[in-house]
């Protein structure tokens, strides 16, 4: 059914109104075989309206996504270098706390291996300096070698 | 009444809202435009925090790369009295912790103060456990402190540092600069909790670390110099002494040992006369030990020869003044070797008389007496050489033979290694190398040494000075090391009284090098008025201590056809 897309008109007294026409049964819809001048002109520009009153909100929805997806990013980013941030803040922190380590590790060795902590420690365990030194002379050589020279056993030796 | 429109109360509104808007963007307009300027700096004091980045102090290494001194980050107690509502309670819960007298605690608690140390320098699990507690008022901060792990070793050459970590005696001293470095700036964006603001404004000037120390000191052999001193003064009574030991191809100290010491770590402890490095702060007559230049100045003059003979008295006068031999002895012929070698004064004055006054202080100063030897250690001491023109008549003589002239250990040391060196005169040093913050080695410029006397000459003086360790009549045959030939000389000189005239007790002292016809190390050990006197007895047994143990610690060849049983070392074995 036809929707009667007009204004609604003024109601006239019913004097005024022209008499109505003879009421026809009109025939089906006939295709139309011979083009309407500007028809297709005004079919084009109804399909064009239908299609632009489909793309815009989709334009609108996407630059909307698009620059939410930027907003978001951004914001993820930042986030990021805070977190990267504290991060190598915490790293620094650790750094300098084994730097410390380090120092101090460094310094118990010292300590440990001082000439009088040295002394100590042997006298603790027994030791004593030696009463005489023994000296070799010449070359050292694995029995069986090549160059084995057989120094007699004591004669290279000197007390 | 009729009620008023819909549309007149929305007017209404519309109307007091833009008042309000209207009042706020007025207020918004004076604060960010009228007055940016005011609120950001007010701002920016808020959330920017300037912080000085301490710089690390440099260590000091010994030849082996071990350190001598080191800086550790401690943590002190601090407290803000003025927010401690109980003292006695906090220091009450504080005294266990930090070993601390309760009332100590309470009175600094108490004080009108907003700062107050309670305890410094403590370890990382200390200061955790006072962190622990929680106490309102109090707090931890980090301070670096200074360790000396070698404690008493080399500590008059290593120096000492103050609370504020600056040097104040020795190497410390001398190279402050260097090993504090420069400190830094970072300026940061802190919230209010004082956190770093991650993305906020920062700009960090990183601090330069200071500079490490490498030095020519050989921690064993300073060691036993050290060990050797504290049995000579023990075993002699001495007041005390020094040990030098020097490379005399380089002019590198290995040791340079003061008896008494001191430990850095416990300054306060310590009296100031034990910090000073008498190495090269206190002057000694040498006594016949300067002989050695009284006979190079004349072989190299051409005055006198090795080998020709001399009539010698066992006394001999000039003007007023007798000078004798220390021991009474009929007149003797002996050659220019053996006055050297039974240090004859007669003998060796007699020489001098040949070449003049002026030619022996040119060679004394040559030799280095009267100077500085430039290593530039705080309160080295010129010694003390009066110019010829103010020689007395008698001064020659005096001079001569050691006395009238006083000398520094190093002096006495650097003058034999000049012989040794065949000659040629050597700069004594301490510092091997620096290393700088990027872990670069820097190498001191080591200037080229004058010559002081020819090699011929040196070499004969040095076989002269071989027979007062070898000879049966040498004074120094103690000093002999079994499997080296040693060159040196004694001395006994008598101390002038400080502050009067006249003399009281001795300095007794060796110095000689070894091996002879190589020589490696120079060792020159002063005693400081030992019982008995005669360094021949005292000096000597020291010094043959400290170099066999060097040239055995630096596995330095024996002397070619020295074996262990020499000769030199029965008589040396018979001397003691």
């Amino acid at each position: 059914m036809a929707s009667a897309l007009v204004a609604p008109r003024r109601q006239e007294s019913v004097d005024e109104l022209p008499p109505r026409p003879e009421l026809s049964v009109v025939g089906g819809l006939r295709e139309r075989t011979h083009p309407v001048p500007g028809a297709e002109g005004r079919a084009r520009r109804r399909a064009n309206r239908k299609k632009v009153t489909h793309s815009r909100p989709l334009r609108v929805t996407t630059a909307a996504v698009l620059i939410a997806c930027v907003v978001f990013g951004l914001v993820l980013l930042h986030i990021h270098v805070a977190q990267t941030s504290f991060q190598i803040s915490d790293l620094q922190r650790h750094v300098a706390q084994m730097h410390s380590d380090n120092q101090r590790l460094r310094y118990e060795v010292a300590r440990a291996e001082s000439p009088e902590q040295i002394v100590e420690m042997s006298r603790v365990l027994g030791l004593v300096p030696p009463s005489d030194h023994l000296r070799l002379q010449g070359a050292v050589v694995p029995a069986g070698h090549p160059t084995d020279q057989s120094v007699p056993a004591g004669g290279s030796t000197s007390r | 009444m009729p009620r008023p429109k819909p549309h007149l109360r929305l007017l209404a509104l519309f109307v007091a809202m833009l008042l309000c808007s209207g009042v706020l963007a007025g207020r918004l307009f004076l604060l960010q435009v009228m007055d940016s300027g005011r609120m950001s700096a007010i701002a920016s004091d808020q959330r920017l925090r300037t912080l000085t980045l301490p710089a690390h102090r440099g260590s000091i290494l010994a030849s082996d790369g071990s350190e001598l001194a080191i800086t550790l980050e401690t943590h002190s107690v601090y407290a803000s009295p003025r927010e401690v509502s109980d003292p006695w309670s906090v220091a009450g819960a504080l005294s266990p912790v930090l070993g601390v007298d309760v009332s100590v605690l309470a009175d600094k608690l108490s004080a009108d103060s907003g700062f107050v140390y309670l305890a410094r320098w403590l370890e990382p699990e200390v200061a955790e456990k006072v962190q622990a507690l929680d106490l309102r008022g109090l707090g931890v901060v980090r301070e670096p402190k200074r360790h000396y792990p070698a404690g008493t070793l080399a500590s008059q050459v290593i120096g000492f540092v103050g609370d504020e970590n600056k040097g104040l005696g020795g190497l410390e001293s001398q190279y402050d600069s260097l090993l504090t470095g420069r400190p830094g700036r970072a300026v940061l964006e802190r919230d209010p909790s004082g956190r770093v603001i991650p993305v906020g404004v920062s700009s960090i000037e990183e601090a330069v670390q200071g500079n490490d120390l490498v030095l020519t000191l050989d921690r064993q052999i300073q060691y036993e110099a050290e060990a050797a001193l504290a049995r000579a003064v023990d075993r002699w009574n001495a007041r005390g002494g020094t040990i030098v030991v020097m490379d005399p191809r380089t002019g590198d100290l290995l040791a340079m040992a003061n008896n008494p010491n001191f430990d850095p770590n416990d300054i306060r402890s310590s009296k100031a006369s034990d910090r000073r490095n008498r190495a090269v702060t206190d002057v000694v007559e040498p006594g016949s030990v300067s002989k050695m230049i009284t006979a190079a100045a004349a072989l190299e003059k051409g005055v006198v020869a090795p080998d020709e003979i001399m009539r010698v008295e066992d006394s001999l006068r000039i003007g007023d003044k007798l000078f004798t031999d220390s021991h009474p002895h009929p007149a003797l012929n002996l050659s220019f070797a053996q006055v050297l070698q039974t240090s004859s004064n007669v003998g060796t004055i007699k020489v001098a008389e040949r070449m003049g006054r002026e030619t022996l202080h040119e060679y004394l100063v040559r030799f280095g007496f009267g100077s500085r030897t430039g290593l530039g250690l705080p309160g080295e001491s010129p010694g003390i050489l009066a110019a010829p023109e103010r020689w007395w008549r008698t001064s020659l003589g005096t001079i001569a033979i050691g006395h009238g002239v006083a000398v520094t250990p190093l002096q006495l040391a650097r003058s034999y290694a000049t012989l040794a060196n065949g000659g040629t005169a050597v700069q004594p040093n301490l510092i091997r190398a620096t290393v700088d913050s990027s872990g670069n080695l820097h190498f001191p410029p080591s200037p080229a040494g004058e010559r002081v006397i020819e090699q011929d000459t040196a070499r004969a003086l040095t076989a002269m000075l071989v027979g007062v360790t070898e000879s049966s009549s040498g004074t120094g045959r103690a000093a002999a090391v079994p499997g080296y030939h040693v060159a040196g000389k004694t001395g006994t000189a008598q101390k002038p009284k400080s502050g009067s005239a006249g003399y009281s007790g001795y300095i007794s002292s060796f110095v000689g090098f070894a091996p002879a016809e190589d020589p490696r190390l120079v060792v020159s050990v002063v005693l400081d008025d030992p019982v008995p006197f005669l360094s021949g007895e005292t000096a000597a047994v020291t010094f043959q201590e400290v170099m066999e143990f060097s040239l055995r610690r630096l596995a330095v060849e024996r002397s070619p056809g020295m074996s262990e049983r020499s000769p030199a070392v029965t008589a040396a074995s018979a001397g003691r």
